[in-house]
């Protein structure tokens, strides 16, 4: 590191600081400035003194690059303070910042610089009654130097308000200025509203449509609810701003010499004649020559305002709009803004505002201090000639007084809450509770409200409301009237007293719970639930199963079906099995067909002895049939030789032959002894055949 | 004769008095005192029509759909629209199919809305609504016992078909065959639509009675996982000791305090 940097004077407002292996830094001086401190990339601070005899003055409008730009000659700036401090410059960014930062962000701002602007002005409703209000909405969108409209001359502006956004949306920077405008219109029919223009460059670039609004007569309403006493004009005359209307979050620009200048800060005060207790909207605008690179700028000094009561609204951050002022492009910036009460008649100062406006890129800022100056205002008092006998001292503005009731119908002892407001703009804080005068049998006691008053600064000063609430108790039966109640006030732009008043109300009294014209105090709207006029009451109900029907009947349902099928299934298949098995199931049955014969026969034997023997030889037969397939008219000789060649034991083959030689015999010659002996016969024809049976499939019995 | 008549008209006057203080009052029927109730509803004295109709559910043991319904509206007028819910449930429980059950679920969901519109301006945060779930949303349309009822009898057809299938000859076994493998199909989706039917009915439903009533994740949990606000309603899931588990139509499970919910029943308290 170079520990003897050279610094070198380059010209008027600017000058290089060199180390050596590093590249030069190049920076603005526009006023004398005594020491500069560079940091150089990666490397201790390092500090260097250049002297820099150059007048006070602020950059040209450049981008943020180090070439030099043009210069400005010395007397295009008017230095607002000679107490200029010396500044400090560091570079704390090391060089990728420096190179790659500038890149990011001139690609995401790349594309909001092209802004559409757009007007569009809306109604919440498009009829009304007289003394109803609406509520006018106007959008702006886009970039413009200044509006103008909407016309409206049926209408008085009794509330205002405004706001700005700033969205980004997809690299685009949109800007949205809204101003709420609560309209009254003042006679009945198709009431017209005007358009908005919207001005850049002295032409129009956007406009809105006009509206059309049907005002009828209040039915039952006086003919003229808020026509003019004979005295003094009644209707309220429109706000500040509503002959103005700008639909602008600021006031008009600033004069015409303040054109050229790079940089001021304008007190703006309305240019009427402003009187004691108005409230008069004030802003601080510091106006920017449009293109200087401005980072940023802070209040320095705020003004005093001593001998004002002052109301100061909130600053929006991003408050930015383009104006010209004489040709040349500004942009302006609200630093103060608010409303101020005179307490007294007279001239009175408004106290400059100093900021520090800070100008430069990312990598070397610089802050310059602009002041405004003191602004002479003259107040007056209200004059005294048309002062109505019931004026209030401090009540200017434009105002409306309403009245309601939440009820029109009560009992005796019962109560209604009567609730008066006053709106419009001008001084709220003036405006005190109307002396409700209500007929005996009423009785009336203030209710405290305080917390639903709303109030706001905007262009008028003040804007919004006051609420009274009052509790009329109604201590006898009958129909009252709660008369009109007025408001008179002093209307400074058209420096006239005027008067609003309300509609008198009606209020009907009924007697106490046994009678009368009142038969609920409920209002019944607000009964959302019905009731049975008659219920049999004996009617005990049991508590019910969550199931349809017991388990048991389900189960029943569910398993009977299946069993069903399954006894059919089952029957099926057992046919299909007995007919696939049907010779085995002969011969497995042979033997105990055989022996139920056998039974039969030692049961109920035959008269003739004949019949027994031809009975047995018969089961024989039928067994040998069914078991061996041995056809039974063959003689004995081919049974045997039948039977042995299918295995069967030779022993029990001979014990049957025999037997059925018996048979034989006793069927042609039936002897006596023989017939005594058909229980043996019986018995070895049984064990003869169960002999042959277990030889079953070739395993005879041995 | 003057004193004779003075001491027959004092007599007279004591009689007269004795008989009248005597004499029962008249005997107020439940009727009586029902249409007491209704008539201070209709007059807009909602706590007093509350008290009577209470008074006759609780010390009467009156459990009568029409007595629940106006009770529940009594409530919800007075401001408790917990138990007013809870009473629409119970009514809706004790006669289903009553013109009074059908009058206790318009004002619940007349209850709901109101709460749900207070919701909007600023409440609680919660939807307020039946309790509702994919079964619900499914089956909650069924009635249990018509959906049961056509899966048994799709099952029944099943099984006869089967059956003739395996018995008839084979023209027969066509058409059956058929009907079998459309009873089948019907058989799983009517199954699946009575459990689920049946599963919805037998959801037992919890009311939060009291505004703020504390839900904890876990039975032996000490901070409160949400403060449940009035009037919402829930599934119980299950119970342990004083703890309810219930469960929110927001899918959230949690414990709560018995005594801070309300579970709909027709027997008498």
């Amino acid at each position: 590191m170079d520990r003897d940097p050279r610094a070198h004077r380059a010209d008027t407002g600017r000058f290089t600081i060199s180390a050596s292996g590093f590249p030069a830094l190049s920076l603005f001086a526009p006023r004398p400035v005594t020491a500069a401190e560079a940091v150089f990339p990666g490397r201790v601070r390092d500090t260097v003194t250049v002297t820099v005899a150059a007048a006070e003055s602020l950059p040209e409008p450049r981008p943020p690059t180090p070439d030099p730009g043009p210069r400005l000659p010395p007397d295009r700036f008017q230095s607002s303070s000679p107490r200029f401090r010396s500044l400090v410059f560091r570079f704390p960014f090391p060089m990728f910042f420096r190179l790659v930062l500038p890149m990011v962000l001139v690609s995401c701002l790349s594309g909001s610089l092209a802004l559409a602007q757009s007007v569009t002005v809306t109604a919440d409703r498009t009829s009304l009654a007289l003394g109803e209000s609406l509520r006018l909405r106007i959008v702006m969108q886009g970039r413009f130097e200044d509006a103008r409209g909407p016309d409206i001359p049926d209408f008085d502006v009794i509330g205002k308000s405004t706001g700005t956004s700033i969205s980004v949306i997809g690299g685009t920077v949109q800007q949205e200025q809204r101003v709420d405008l609560t309209l009254v219109p003042r006679r009945a029919g198709r009431l017209r509203i005007g358009p908005v223009e919207l001005l850049s460059d002295g032409r129009v670039v956007a406009s809105s449509q006009a509206l059309t609004i049907q005002v009828s007569e209040r039915p039952g309403a006086p003919p003229a609810p808020q026509g003019p006493p004979p005295q003094a004009p009644a209707q309220p005359a429109p706000s500040p701003q509503a002959d103005e209307a700008p639909p602008e979050p600021t006031a008009p620009g600033p004069p015409d010499q303040y054109a050229g200048r790079q940089a001021f800060l304008w007190a703006h005060v309305p240019d009427r004649t402003l009187y004691v207790g108005e409230p008069v909207y004030v802003e601080y605008v510091l106006f920017v020559r449009a293109g200087l690179p401005v980072q940023g700028a802070r209040a320095e000094r705020l003004p005093d305002f001593k001998g004002f009561v002052v109301d100061q609204a909130a600053t929006p951050e991003h408050q930015g709009r383009r104006v010209r002022v004489r040709g040349v492009p500004y942009d302006a910036y609200v630093q103060w803004r608010g409303a101020v009460t005179a307490l007294g008649p007279g001239k009175a100062t408004l106290d400059t505002m100093s900021v520090i406006l800070v100008t430069g890129d990312l990598f070397s800022q610089r802050g310059y201090r602009v002041s405004s100056e003191p602004v002479v205002v003259d107040f007056q008092d209200p004059p005294a000639t048309g002062r109505p006998a019931d004026f209030l001292a401090g009540t200017v503005g434009a105002f409306v007084i309403r009245s309601v009731l939440d009820k029109d119908r009560i009992r005796v002892g019962d109560s209604a809450l009567l609730t008066v407001t006053v709106s419009g703009s001008g001084n709220l804080r003036a405006v005190k509770a109307p002396d409700v005068q209500v007929p005996e049998g009423l009785r009336v006691s203030r209710v405290p409200s305080s917390d639903l008053d709303e109030r706001m600064v905007d262009l008028g000063g003040v804007s919004g409301r006051r609420l009274f609430q009052f509790l009329l108790t109604a201590e006898r039966e009958g129909e009252y009237e709660i008369p009109r109640m007025d408001l008179a006030y002093f209307n400074p732009v058209t420096s006239r007293y005027e008067r609003s008043h309300t509609d008198p109300l009606r209020l009907v009294v009924a007697g106490h719970a046994t009678g009368g014209p009142v038969r609920e105090v409920r209002a019944p709207e607000g009964r959302i639930v019905e009731i049975v006029g008659s219920a049999d009451l004996s009617e005990r109900p049991e508590p019910r199963t969550m199931t349809p029907f017991p388990a048991e009947v389900v189960g029943g349902f569910l398993a009977g079906p299946v069993l069903l099928f399954l006894g059919v299934e089952a029957a099926v298949r057992h046919r299909q099995w007995r007919s696939r098995n049907h010779e085995a199931l002969r011969r497995r049955k042979a033997l105990s067909e055989a022996r139920t014969a056998l039974r039969r026969l030692a049961r109920t034997p035959p008269e003739d002895p004949r019949d027994f023997w031809a009975g047995l030889d018969r089961v024989i037969r039928d067994f040998l049939r069914a078991r061996f397939d041995v056809s039974a008219d063959l003689p004995h000789e081919e049974v045997r030789a039948a039977l042995l060649a299918r295995e069967v034991s030779s022993d029990a083959v001979e014990v049957l032959v025999a037997e059925m030689d018996a048979c034989a015999f006793g069927r042609f010659a039936p002897s006596a002894a023989q017939d005594q002996d058909r229980g043996a016969s019986l018995d070895r024809v049984r064990a003869c055949l169960a002999a042959l049976d277990r030889a079953r499939d070739g395993q005879g019995s041995r | 004769m003057t004193r004779t008549w003075m001491a027959g008209t004092v007599g007279s006057g004591v009689v007269l008095a004795v008989l009248w203080m005597t004499t029962p009052p008249r005997a107020e029927t439940l009727d009586d005192r029902f249409r007491a109730g209704t008539a201070a509803f209709e007059a807009g004295r909602y706590d007093e029509a509350a008290r009577v109709f209470r008074d006759l559910r609780e010390r009467y043991q009156l459990t009568s759909p029409g007595l629940l319904v106006n009770l529940g509206a009594a409530e919800f007028m007075a401001g408790r629209p917990g138990v007013a819910l809870l009473r629409f449930h119970e009514a809706v429980l004790a006669d289903p199919d009553s013109r009074a059950a059908d009058m206790a679920r318009v004002n619940a969901e007349r209850v709901r809305a109101a709460l749900n519109e207070r919701r909007g301006e600023g409440g609680t945060g919660y939807v307020f609504g039946p309790y509702h779930d994919a079964w619900t949303a499914l089956f909650g349309w069924m009635p249990p016992r018509g959906a049961l009822l056509t899966f048994l009898a799709s099952w029944t057809l099943l099984f006869l078909s089967l059956a003739g299938w395996r018995v008839l000859g084979s023209r027969a076994r066509r058409v059956l065959g058929g009907v079998a493998v459309a009873a089948t199909a019907g058989s799983i989706l009517t199954g699946l639509s009575a459990y689920g039917a049946a599963r919805v009915a037998s959801y037992e439903v919890a009311v939060v009675l009291e505004d703020g009533a504390p839900l904890y994740d876990r039975e032996d949990s000490i901070e409160p996982r949400l403060a449940l606000p009035e009037a919402l309603e829930a599934r119980v899931v299950a119970r342990r000791g004083a703890l309810v588990r219930i469960r929110l139509s927001s899918g959230q499970e949690g414990w709560a305090p018995e005594r801070s919910l309300g579970f709909p029943s027709v027997t008498a308290p």
